[in-house]
């Protein structure tokens, strides 16, 4: 259903504005609107009755939003530094510290933040720092290192000379003349005191050394830098030790860096497992003072007063009324405002169908919310979901497993979201599966029944079990059958629609649809069944009149599209019973195949590939054309979309999964 | 039954599905590619995206729907 919401204004005197808020903020019901004379264009009816201007911080909100951005700021840098626990412990202390340190005002929170950043902030960063720096040497090492070793045979020919410099460089093969031409340069510019030695180094590089005498060192470098020829520098640590000595001192780097590291991040372990939980608390409800503070732009204010405007689901206005008047005497009022027509499409939407829907509500929302005051197809949409889900696979074997596996996965991802959703869905289409396999007598297709370890008995005159490969036509025919009962439930509520929206050509258009539906399916039933000719006329004239009111609604060439339309949607519903089919021959191939093969192993291993396969179509493929079902054919006929998510001003209680 | 008989129905119920699922294919791949392309600029269209895709599965069910038919009446 949809919650029902009121929409309400809160007047009050300025003095009570902070803690008013933060009324708000704790309650976390409230759908917050701009409530000042700008926001004409989100509550167009409030347009005439606005004297208020937008609110804007006086000057103790200035200081504190100052002061709450600059913490976040510092407390937001330590925390990204600092590891975070895993274990559930850990996340239970920080909503220990966070219900703890909420409850006291804003000056205490900026205390005990400041408190915690005196603490733990320059070791936080210099442990962090000393971290990237160590990570950002090792990689340095590894590179320099690689470089060093590709010069280490020319270097053994360039010993050190006093009075000389060396400097290597690296070529590319490309302008392997170059090092030639060097070579000439650089004994003109020395006068003939210098030496190049060059080798080739893997694949397309060359490296060089250059000896010359050191006081020519500004005109080589020069005509180095003329030449854009690129210097091999060391880190700065080593750039003045010879190349053999660097070379050494990067191997021992290399071997101690990671010792040192490990031990940095232990430390950074054991002040992440004593401090983390404090923080993010302290973080956390510094956070929510920020959003209270950045809230005060959608308010309204007069000289002495402020106001506030949002929507409020209406078993929820006693008790902001009560809270209120408890802490303010009277001096903070809340007034609820009359729904006009224009506001209709600003109400917000909030679904509620209890835990068993909730994750339909989410696919829901994932679709298209409904417009507020239209119908919430969630439970609808669940339990069709569920049955036709059942319909299609309808394998016991099947069943066990999406319902063993949903349970799985329901009890390893407790944290994550989405996981809860789809589990939440797959369980029970497990169980729906399971209960259409015993009707159809399959287990992992017909595995039981060529076994003969099924039961032939009969369940309320009916057969059982229904093998629905045997039973081709039925089954199409009941599919067809279930897709216009499902149709016909959507256009009765769609004539509901229309008629509380007061869209009389939509009312027309479905009403019309209804009407040929029930005709159609009149005039096949007398037909087939031969009932007594009355209801034929009978047929022809509601018929007629379902075509009248087509033909209002959208003219004779709509009329045709939509009787098409109206046949295509019952025929639609076929893919149940072709689906269905579809996955039980291909689960009896697998066990005909199994049978064929004169070696055990052989055969049970093409049946396990082939039930495998089945059964991961069996999950994707019916789940998706149920949902198709449900929002394309069954939704067109009343489904009006278009709704605001209610998104409540509330606190964030719980600390999101990583 | 006569051999062209069984010929006629293996050969009707081949081309119900073949065709439905030739067609299936072309308006598929139209759609693919579309909602590649849109997935790519926004990923979340990606769940609106999927139940468009399957829309022209009604195509080849159908086919396979009329070759069940075949198999099974005529």
């Amino acid at each position: 259903m949809i919650l029902p919401m009121t929409k309400v204004q809160v007047i009050g005197d300025k003095r009570h504005l902070y803690p008013t808020i933060t009324l708000l903020h704790d309650l976390g019901v409230v759908h917050l609107e701009d409530a000042h004379g700008d926001a004409i264009s989100a509550s167009p009816s409030d347009a005439d009755r606005d004297l208020t201007t937008r609110m804007t911080l006086d000057s103790v909100g200035e200081e504190k939003k100052r002061i709450s951005d600059e913490q976040l700021l510092r407390l937001n840098a330590v925390l990204s530094g600092l590891p975070r626990p895993e274990d559930d412990a850990h996340s239970s202390e920080r909503d220990r510290l966070y219900a703890d340190i909420s409850k006291s005002d804003f000056s205490a929170a900026v205390e005990t933040s400041s408190g915690v950043l005196d603490e733990i902030e320059t070791k936080a960063r210099t442990l962090a720092n000393e971290r990237s720096n160590l990570t950002k040497e090792l990689a340095s090492a590894e590179k320099y290192e690689a470089i060093l070793e590709q010069f280490h045979p020319l270097l053994a020919e360039s010993a050190p000379i006093q009075g000389y410099e060396t400097i290597a460089l690296l070529i590319d093969r490309r302008h392997e003349e170059l090092v030639a031409l060097l070579e000439s340069e650089v004994a003109e510019v020395t006068g003939n005191r210098s030496y190049v030695t060059s080798a080739d180094i893997g694949e397309d590089s060359t490296a060089a050394i250059i000896m010359f005498a050191s006081d020519a060192a500004e005109a080589v470098r020069r005509l180095l830098w003329e030449e854009k020829v690129n210097e091999v520098r060391l880190p700065e640590s080593i750039a003045e030790t010879p190349f053999e000595q660097a070379l050494s001192e990067l191997h021992v780097r290399k071997q101690k860096i990671p010792y040192q590291l490990e031990e940095v991040e232990k430390q950074l372990d054991e002040l992440g497992s004593e401090w983390w939980p404090r923080v993010r608390a302290v973080r956390d409800v510094l956070l929510d003072h920020s959003e209270e503070l950045k809230r005060i732009g959608q308010f309204g204010e007069t000289d002495y007063t402020f106001v506030v405007r949002g929507w409020i689901p209406d078993r929820e206005l006693d008790e902001l009324q009560k809270l209120l008047a408890k802490h303010f005497n009277g001096e903070v009022m809340t007034e609820t405002l009359e729904v006009k027509e224009l506001d209709i499409d600003n109400v917000p939407v909030a679904l509620e169908n209890g835990s068993f829907f909730k994750p339909y509500e989410f696919l829901l929302s994932s679709f298209n919310l409904p417009r507020y005051g239209a119908i919430d197809p969630t439970i609808m949409l669940g339990v069709f979901f569920l049955l036709f889900f059942g319909l299609i696979v309808g394998d016991a074997g099947y069943g066990i497993i999406i319902l063993g596996a949903s349970l799985y996965l329901r009890r390893r991802f407790k944290e994550i979201e989405i996981a809860q959703m789809a589990s939440g869905i797959f369980m029970w289409a497990g169980v729906s599966t399971i209960i259409f396999g015993i009707i159809y007598g399959e287990f992992f297709g017909d595995l039981l029944l060529r076994l003969h370890l099924i039961p032939h008995f009969e369940l309320f005159g009916l057969g059982l079990p229904l093998e629905r490969t045997e039973l081709i036509m039925p089954i199409l025919i009941v599919t067809a059958a279930i897709g216009a009962i499902h149709l016909l439930f959507g256009l009765v509520m769609g004539v509901v629609m229309g008629l509380r929206f007061k869209a009389y050509k939509h009312l027309a258009e479905r009403a019309g649809m209804l009407l040929a539906l029930i005709a159609g399916a009149l005039l096949i039933l007398t037909t087939v069944l031969g009932w007594p000719p009355f209801l034929m006329t009978i047929g022809w004239v509601v018929l007629a009149l379902g075509l009248a009111a087509l033909a209002y609604s959208g003219g004779p060439v709509m009329l045709i599209m939509h009787v098409i339309d109206l046949i295509r949607n019952v025929a639609s519903y076929t893919r149940l019973m072709a689906l269905g089919l579809a996955g039980a021959f291909l689960a009896n191939v697998a066990n005909e195949l199994a049978g064929m093969t004169s070696i055990a192993i052989l055969g049970g291993l093409i049946a396990l590939s082939l039930h495998t396969l089945n059964l991961v179509i069996a999950v994707f493929s019916p789940a998706l054309h149920s949902l198709r079902l449900n929002f394309l054919e069954f939704f067109s006929t009343f489904y009006e979309s278009g709704g605001r998510e209610y998104k409540p001003f509330q606190r964030s209680e719980k600390v999101e999964s990583t | 039954m006569e051999g062209l008989e069984i010929l006629g129905k293996a050969l009707g119920m081949g081309l119900a599905i073949g065709l439905g699922a030739i067609g299936t294919g072309i308006a598929q791949g139209g759609i693919g590619a579309a909602a590649a392309g849109a997935i790519a600029e926004k990923p979340e269209l990606m769940g609106r995206m999927l139940f468009i895709l399957v829309i022209p599965e009604l195509l080849v069910i159908l086919g396979f729907a009329m070759a069940l038919i075949i198999f099974s009446v005529l």
